[in-house]
């Protein structure tokens, strides 16, 4: 038998040794990092609701979870209801790229949408960017104002003190204003405010968007902060629902396919590739096939 | 003659003296149970996972209501925790915005927390405490409990009527704005009548025309730094048969 390219190639490189055959616990995809993080780092975190998972477990593996907005020691009990720590500061979840460098815009005062707060009919206000960072919204315009001024401080603080930046990206379906492109996390109607087809407008982001956005995020930590290093995941839970007008299992692997395909092309890129130090992932069945579940474990 | 019991401590203390000072023996028959005394010490039993009270104190308050058979009871415990949480400048000096009057001044450089926050944190914290007290409305139908005297503004006076260890506090840290006291008095005050509201227990607030129109204790109604004066009480004493009389009448 005469020798090809596959022959010498580690068991990472088969499906059927690397994959197929191991304890779905020992399934480890990374095989090598660009670089390790170190206790002593200060990690940041960010993006879809599978980010505070991670958030969860590097602060509970003994990594330094940078947290720059966090509860007053005398109502340190009601924090997690209230959203501190969930995230290094109070943003709530950032499902899109384009909402992630929305947010260190208006934090370095560079973008002020023009719709920013929602008002229910019982009073409560709402932050349009992170409507459910609490129980009940906020109880005054005045409040929600000085709230948000303390939360980009956290921000400006958290993107210059970080040493990692986790970021999970989680959809590429979003709804934006049509006055200033301000992107919402959800859609307006769903968690406060009021839908109006006027003012708003359903966008999904393709690849060269997703990477353009993230590019510029990136690029934005690293202008105020060189030393400042990046770990790209896509977030394996599906999309709740899609307004693409389709089923949302082909939402889903879409929205999933373009988000991996925009994580490489960011990693490959700037050499900042999806990292951890382990890495472990298991097929999950769907009707159409699998999706690959990924789970980082710190 | 009108029979009321009424269980507490600091407030109710100046309540008893005033009874006895203004001879108000012909507005009602008046017993209290002070739980400053050393009869009682200890009677908080625990504060987690909920607010409970020692068995001998709850015996004692039975057996106390059993002899004197009142037709109401008061309740005055506690009182003292927006000042714990407002007397002395916070190490990280916090400050928030009441929701019908966001205008007010803030703090300068304090930290702004979210009032559904805080007014949740007081009501974790009061309503735990009153609820110690709950078994009373499954003795007597007629439960009231009595709000807090409003806070004092003028700070020369509060300092001059501050205990010695907290005077010490506020040379080393500084004080709570007036503003910050009056925030958290009605953060404690909105979260006490909640859990009456809740609980079949009648809140009295304090006399109307005791405080100015901020909010604020008027002047001649001070007692010390949170206490009201005698004829603060008094007038609390004229509440209570009030209270009592309009309940007993319909």
């Amino acid at each position: 038998m005469s020798a090809h390219p596959y022959s010498s190639l580690p068991p990472y490189a088969f499906w059927r040794r690397s994959v197929a055959e191991p304890e779905i616990s020992e399934v480890d995809p990374v095989v090598v990092g660009k670089f390790k993080i170190q206790p002593t780092d200060k990690v940041a975190t960010g993006g879809s609701c599978f980010a505070q998972h991670i958030a969860r477990h590097l602060a509970a593996s003994g990594f330094h979870y940078l947290v720059t907005e966090t509860a007053h020691p005398r109502v340190a009990a009601l924090a997690q209801a209230f959203n501190y720590g969930t995230y290094s500061a109070r943003y709530g979840n950032l499902y899109t790229a384009r909402q992630l460098l929305q947010l260190f815009h208006r934090a370095y005062g560079l973008f002020a949408p023009k719709e920013d707060s929602w008002i229910s009919g019982k009073g409560e206000v709402k932050d349009a960017f992170r409507p459910e960072i609490q129980p009940g919204g906020f109880a005054s315009l005045r409040e929600l104002h000085l709230d948000r001024a303390q939360h980009f401080t956290a921000v400006r603080t958290m993107v210059e003190s970080l040493d990692v930046f986790v970021f999970t990206l989680g959809l590429t379906e979003a709804w934006v204003s049509k006055e200033d492109g301000a992107v919402f996390p959800i859609c307006p109607g769903v968690a406060g405010g009021q839908f109006d087809p006027d003012r708003h407008e359903f966008v999904n982001f393709g690849v060269d968007e997703v990477v353009t956005d993230l590019n510029a995020a990136i690029k934005f930590i690293k202008d105020r902060n060189p030393k400042a290093r990046f770990v790209i995941t896509v977030s394996p839970v599906p999309l709740k629902a899609t307004a693409a007008g389709q089923s949302v299992l082909v939402s889903t692997a879409l929205s999933k396919a373009i988000l991996r395909v925009a994580a490489e092309q960011v990693s490959t890129g700037r050499r900042t590739l999806p990292t951890s130090r382990h890495m472990k992932s298991s097929p999950e069945p769907t009707a159409g096939g699998s999706i690959l579940k990924v789970i980082y474990v710190a | 003659m009108l029979k009321i019991l009424a269980i507490g401590s600091s407030h109710l203390q100046n309540i008893a003296t005033a009874y006895s000072h203004f001879k108000r023996e012909k507005l009602f028959s008046f017993k209290s149970i002070n739980l400053n005394d050393a009869l009682y010490s200890g009677w908080l039993a625990s504060r987690e996972p909920i607010y409970k009270i020692n068995s001998f104190t709850e015996n004692n308050i039975r057996s106390n209501i059993d002899s004197f058979k009142p037709d109401a009871l008061f309740l005055s415990v506690g009182g003292n925790e927006y000042f714990i949480h407002s007397a002395i400048k916070d190490p990280r000096n916090f400050d928030f915005c009441l929701p019908d009057q966001p205008d007010l001044e803030i703090a300068k450089g304090a930290e702004v927390l979210p009032y559904k926050l805080i007014n949740t944190f007081a009501q974790n914290e009061i309503g735990g405490l009153y609820s110690a007290f709950k078994f009373l409305t499954e003795i007597n139908t007629n439960v009231f409990s009595l709000g807090v005297p409003p806070p004092v503004k003028q700070d020369d006076f509060f300092y001059d009527n501050l205990g010695a260890e907290l005077k010490a506090a506020a040379r080393e840290r500084g004080l709570s704005t007036p503003i910050q006291r009056y925030k958290m008095w009605r953060v404690c005050d909105e979260a006490h009548r909640l859990w009456c509201d809740s609980n079949g227990v009648s809140f009295i607030a304090p006399p109307f025309d005791t405080s100015d129109e901020d909010g604020f204790m008027r002047e001649t109604y001070r007692g010390d730094a949170f206490h009201g004066s005698l004829q603060y009480s008094d007038k609390v004493l004229h509440q209570m048969h009030d209270a009592v009389s309009e309940r007993i009448s319909l």
